[in-house]
């Protein structure tokens, strides 16, 4: 009797680092291919187009420098979604906490104009304010779904307009630079500024975003708190039975993200406009979200993503002289290779297997 | 100042703007509430509505017909719902990525087709159209004070609240809806009796979708006739709180909506009296009560046992 065979389509249990890296790249790819499709249907010829963006982002050594200075706040804010997201949490508020740290920043300046630290006492106080004022403003939601089950996706979402009137509402009153028309502090001492690296306009900043990375790691990969962290997003019913507090872990992860999205916004501030400036973020925070789902929730592939979305930004610049594509192109690549991304990652994960008929 | 609150012309046009704000998210959380009920956590709301925003000023815009328009934004929220609907459904992607993802890709799609098809917007040149007027229902809008607030009120405001009394009917009425409603609890039992558990969940998302849509041709459309980046202003989230805090029930529903719409009317019309308080604040008011309505509204236990959660056939 001869055997039959037919093919099952079956799911893996795991996609493995080599399928997940090839379904990035035919993301990437088909992702390429549309956005080309894209451009052509609105009358440019992509070549042009696509070769302008590389041009503006990695042509020159100042377009490398920008492409850096404009990863630094996503990276932050990436880092900050990963280790909320790895536990479950879905924090959605890094915008606000963003604000927060950028304000906190501002109130320490505002509030002590005398302050005469030098700057290398100065600028890392400054920093562990941000950290504290992004870490407050993300307690909130931490707290409420710690201690009341609070579902913390609708609390981060209001928080983020919540402070962004806040902001306003400072900005046009007590924090506005006297005379001004616009809504804007006064600039800040020479000696809060972050430093330049190079003889370039790469600040700190973007050091301290790597760094962050690095500490990111360690903590989610070689300590307990990450292996917590990262168990209770696994599996939370599993993680209460092995004695792991997940109410606490929730708190733990807001503050942490939070504290990161808040660094985010300090190091712009200080780092970039010496100034608190209203629309000093252009979608920074929810940025990260799509930077950390990217890097595939780990550090390294977030400070990849985060450095290919500054390029995107960057050459974006250079792609409007050269041609009528305006910059939202890269709003729209943004999405485009998110849903790309997830797909791809969900064909992978199935596979055809020929099995032998049974009966 | 206060005294001009308390004038009856005032709070009738409060309340009056109340329905007509509560309706528009009322809309979007109806929708939401047949998907949730279906076990999918639909976070990308948001998107759908700035899709429906978009698709119905676009549609409007260039055949000159509103109701062309709220018929594009209802099949836009509906294609924008099956890009979802697939990776949630279909491909048992997490719910919350799929939602948070598609919300990023509507709002660069949108952001980019509107720069692309207005490339010269900007400064005080912004396309506009002439939007819905509000319809007087015969007879019953010559009542005083009630006629004004629930019977002068857009085409759309009445179809919201039609739709509360299909939705209810569909959900405690009809096998399909007790079908539905399982889903949400119990996928397997479904299953089990031979329902495509598949199928039946990616409609309930798509039904959401086009709610979503027509939720957001309400703002462009009838509320204000232009299209803005960013013009939910978080309206779609809203929807997804106004579902926990009317737990999962479509008449609770109603009320978080107008309850909502009342925050939204009474922070626009103390502001147009001059109340002596930052604008701010009033702007802020409708999402710190958020806030404090989702943590009020916590212990409730309508949700559906296996709302979030994939099923896959063992």
């Amino acid at each position: 009797m001869t055997k039959k065979y037919s093919l099952r389509i079956e799911k893996r249990k795991d996609i493995g680092f080599a399928m997940s890296t090839i379904s990035i790249i035919i993301a990437l790819l088909v992702s390429l291919l549309v956005t080309a499709g894209v451009i052509f249907l609105s009358g440019a010829d992509p070549k042009i187009v696509l070769f302008a963006i590389a041009k503006g982002s990695f042509g020159s050594k100042n377009a490398i420098i920008d492409t850096l200075i404009k990863s630094t706040p996503i990276m932050l804010t990436g880092l900050a979604t990963i280790v909320a997201f790895r536990a479950r949490v879905w924090n959605i508020g890094q915008e606000g906490q963003l604000f927060a740290g950028a304000m906190a920043v501002t109130f320490v300046l505002l509030t002590f104009p005398n302050l005469t630290l030098p700057a290398y006492v100065l600028i890392p106080l400054l920093m562990l304010v941000a950290m504290v004022g992004g870490a407050l403003w993300g307690s909130i939601p931490g707290y409420l779904k710690a201690k009341y089950n609070v579902n913390e996706i609708i609390v981060t979402v209001m928080l983020n307009y919540v402070i962004l009137y806040l902001m306003t509402f400072l900005l046009n009153g007590a924090w506005q630079e006297p005379g001004s028309f616009y809504y804007n502090t006064i600039k800040f001492p020479e000696s809060s500024w972050l430093p330049l690296l190079f003889d370039t306009r790469l600040h700190l900043g973007f050091v301290i975003a790597v760094v962050m990375a690095g500490l990111v790691y360690f903590l989610m990969w070689k300590f307990k708190l990450g292996f917590e962290i990262r168990a209770t997003g696994d599996n939370p019913i599993a993680s209460t039975y092995k004695g792991i507090n997940t109410n606490r872990i929730s708190l733990i992860v807001m503050l942490i993200s939070g504290a990161l999205a808040g660094l985010a916004g300090g190091i712009e501030v200080l780092g970039i406009h010496h100034k608190l400036i209203y629309g000093f973020s252009s979608a920074f925070g929810f940025t990260g979200i799509l930077i950390a789902l990217l890097g595939r929730m780990h550090p390294v592939g977030v400070i990849i993503a985060s450095i290919f979305f500054g390029a995107l930004h960057n050459g974006a610049s250079a792609m409007q002289i050269y041609s009528d594509v305006p910059r939202s192109l890269v709003n729209l690549i943004m999405g485009l290779i998110i849903i790309m991304m997830l797909m791809w990652e969900a064909i992978f994960t199935y596979r055809i297997r020929r099995v032998e008929n049974v009966g | 100042m206060w005294a001009d609150i308390f004038q009856v012309g005032l709070i009738v046009s409060i309340l009056a703007t109340a329905v007509r704000m509560g309706t528009i998210v009322l809309l979007g959380a109806l929708g939401e509430l047949v998907a949730e009920r279906a076990g999918v956590l639909n976070l990308s709301v948001e998107g759908m509505m700035l899709t429906g925003a978009f698709a119905g000023f676009l549609g409007a815009y260039y055949s000159e017909s509103l109701w062309i328009g709220v018929l594009c934004a209802a099949v836009a929220g509906i294609l924008i719902s099956s890009i979802f609907g697939l990776l949630v459904v279909v491909f048992h992607i997490s719910q919350e990525v799929s939602g948070l993802s598609v919300n990023i890709f509507a709002g660069g799609l949108t952001f980019y087709l509107y720069r692309t098809i207005f490339p010269d917007v900007g400064g005080t040149n912004i396309p506009a159209l002439t939007p819905f007027k509000v319809v007087d229902i015969p007879i019953l809008s010559d009542i005083p004070i009630i006629g004004r607030i629930l019977f002068q009120q857009y085409a759309l405001s009445y179809i919201a609240f039609f739709m509360v009394l299909v939705i209810a009917f569909y959900l405690y009425r009809t096998k399909s809806g007790l079908i539905l409603r399982t889903l949400g609890e119990n996928p397997r039992a479904v299953d089990m009796k031979g329902v495509n558990v598949t199928l039946y969940r990616f409609l309930a998302v798509l039904f959401g979708g086009m709610m979503a849509g027509l939720a957001g041709s309400f703002i462009t459309l009838a509320s204000v006739g232009i299209f803005v980046a960013d013009i939910t202003a978080g309206r779609g989230w809203l929807a997804i709180a106004i579902v926990i805090f009317g737990d999962w029930k479509p008449a609770k529903i109603l009320w978080a909506s107008l309850f909502f719409g009342l925050i939204d009317g009474l922070q626009m019309q103390l502001q147009a009296v001059g109340v002596d308080l930052p604008f701010q604040l009033f702007l802020a008011m409708p999402y710190i009560l958020t806030t404090i309505a989702v943590f009020l509204g916590r212990k409730k236990s309508g949700a559906p046992q296996a709302l979030g959660l994939h099923y896959i056939r063992e």
